[in-house]
């Protein structure tokens, strides 16, 4: 199975030049870890998914959103969409410092409608889950539906967690270096003409790192099966400047969500 | 058997915030890596780990500037007790030999640790300097170019608009030719080094073209048409044409409209004249001046 890589540049403010194929979100390693598994899975590298944000001039070009890109057009049953590293649904409407700009590419388009399945807000400051999944959160953790993050610095930590309706409201110091890292593997996608979907991302580039150590090593089992998963993250101590990621094997990953994905299938009916 | 394993060099580079210090690396030239890791595959290798370094701060490379001027110079370590004979090291990118003197606008900024020493110590060996705007080869490597290309032994590059051929010469100055924009014409490099003493016998796969494309466009090429640089050690130089850089492309495939020419395929220079760490990092940051 060809996994191919979804590229999106990575840009925290819009630039006046256009992002290319060699600029990278810091997700980059995280791909690479990602894609040794993915190697031990017998998977094989199909390429790059170019998602790259158009420049400020191109958007001042159209009055609405620029025009699709299309982008998906060489996918089919058999291959894999490989998502590292969190994409950015909501960050303008929540404000956020750090964004991930969009791309206004086809692919892009089709991966958000699947998404909302999911969340209700992703942002880099706010995840709000859909009602569904926040329903199947393990206890004691049914207020880890509606998070929010730290957003300064190169980590996104928990701020406060609190149900759907507001209530068994938690809150959380930066000390407590506590936050929460996602994983989505879609079979069969139909939007995508057969090819089967991997996201996996933490809310800021290193947990997303973190997480993609892990699911090399002793999480490999989401990468084979179909689920929706959600992990909760804690004991993060980090040396400073390491020069490999062996630390990450004493942190704790504790699922706190692993739901069977609606598969599009089930969706369309 | 078990598979031989590669190791991939990750070096950071952000030429937007040089002076921030990163808690985390991201990672230069992924795409290119990706392309290279999928051709390893193929050639039996699996994934090894990825070393993290991080690059100085302008800061930190006037202190060592400084250190290094007064004798005192002391690089940071890095473990390397997992890398071993049968394993590979990857370098997917230019090795920043002049960089800090050529002050380039596009200046990759070192690690100028123990690894990264003995990898500038290995590219000494071939180049007088190597910065993104310019590269001269060594003598003795210049000496190996076929006689129509020995003006490829030193070369100037465009850095604004991709990194184009702009001029080249010989070492003795003559054979000057200029590039057109319209000529397209850009360079990569490939250095195959196995058994390398300073590595722990680990071996050492270093690719680059002058800038990020290129790079990307090489590495394309030695997933497919140039798979075999892959197969046996050496120091190749590849010529590409027509080397146009797409505005917006959906995938790699431009790069296959590259025209590479391979006009350098030398054996690798024997590794007992390699300077020390501390002279390679000296030679780095206090080497002859731009234009010298």
């Amino acid at each position: 199975m060809p996994g191919h890589h979804w590229f999106a540049p990575y840009n925290r403010r819009r630039k006046k030049r256009k992002l290319g194929l060699n600029h990278v979100r810091p997700d980059g390693p995280a791909f690479a870890e990602i894609q040794a598994a993915l190697y031990e899975l017998d998977s094989h590298y199909g390429g790059l998914l170019p998602n790259s944000p158009p420049s400020e001039d191109e958007l001042r070009r159209h009055s609405g959103p620029p025009p699709l890109l299309p982008n998906d057009g060489s996918l089919g049953r058999g291959d894999l969409v490989v998502m590292v590293g969190k994409p950015g649904l909501d960050e303008e409407r929540q404000n956020d410092t750090i964004r991930i700009e969009r791309g206004f590419t086809t692919l892009e388009n089709k991966v958000e409608d699947i998404l909302r399945e999911y969340f209700e807000v992703l942002a880099r400051s706010h995840i709000r889950l859909q009602r569904p999944y926040a329903n199947q959160l393990r206890k004691p953790y049914g207020n880890r539906s509606d998070t929010t993050f730290t957003e300064y610095g190169q980590y996104a930590w928990y701020k406060e967690c609190k149900t759907l309706e507001g209530t068994d409201v938690q809150k959380f110091d930066a000390k407590d270096r506590r936050t929460a890292a996602y994983v989505l593997n879609l079979p069969e996608i139909p939007t995508l003409r057969g090819a089967d979907l991997l996201l996996a991302f933490g809310v800021s580039g290193n947990h997303t790192l973190a997480l993609a150590c892990r699911l090399r090593a002793d999480l490999i089992h989401l990468l084979r099966e179909p689920n929706f998963t959600i992990l909760e993250i804690s004991n993060a101590v980090q040396p400073e400047r390491p020069t490999n990621l062996r630390f990450v094997s004493d942190w704790t990953f504790e699922i706190i969500l692993q739901a069977r994905p609606r598969v599009p299938a089930e969706r369309a009916v | 058997m078990t598979a031989p394993r590669w190791f991939h060099w990750l070096a950071l580079v952000e030429h937007h915030r040089p002076d921030r210090r990163h808690e985390f690396p991201g990672l230069r030239d992924p795409a290119a890596f990706f392309e290279v890791m999928a051709a390893l595959v193929e050639r039996g290798y699996r994934a090894g780990r990825v070393i993290y370094t991080y690059p100085r701060t302008t800061r930190e490379l006037r202190e060592l500037q400084r250190l290094v001027r007064l004798g005192q110079l002391r690089l940071a370590p890095v473990d390397l007790d997992f890398l071993g004979p049968g394993h590979l090291l990857v370098v997917p990118t230019r090795i920043p030999l002049s960089d800090w003197v050529f002050e380039n606008k596009k200046m990759l900024r070192s690690p100028l640790n123990e690894l990264d020493a003995k990898i500038m110590a290995i590219g000494w060996l071939y180049f007088e300097y190597l910065a993104r705007s310019a590269s001269q080869l060594t003598a003795r490597v210049a000496s190996l170019l076929a006689p129509e290309y020995a003006n490829r032994a030193k070369i100037q590059f465009m850095q604004n608009k991709g990194a184009l051929c702009v001029k080249c010469w010989r070492l003795d100055g003559g054979g000057y030719q200029e590039f057109s924009a319209e000529d397209a014409r850009t360079l990569g490099w490939v250095l195959y080094l196995k058994d390398v003493p300073s590595l722990r016998g680990a071996d050492l796969l270093v690719f680059w073209g002058m800038g990020g494309v290129e790079t990307l466009a090489l590495a394309h090429h030695l997933r497919t048409d140039l798979g075999h640089l892959l197969d046996a050690p050496g120091f190749t130089m590849i010529e590409f044409s027509r080397a146009a850089r797409p505005d917006c492309p959906s995938d790699v495939g431009f790069a296959s409209a590259w025209q590479p020419e391979i006009i350098l395929r030398a054996d690798p220079l024997p590794l007992d004249a390699l300077l020390s760490e501390e002279a390679a990092v000296a030679r780095v940051l206090d080497g002859p001046p731009r234009g010298a």
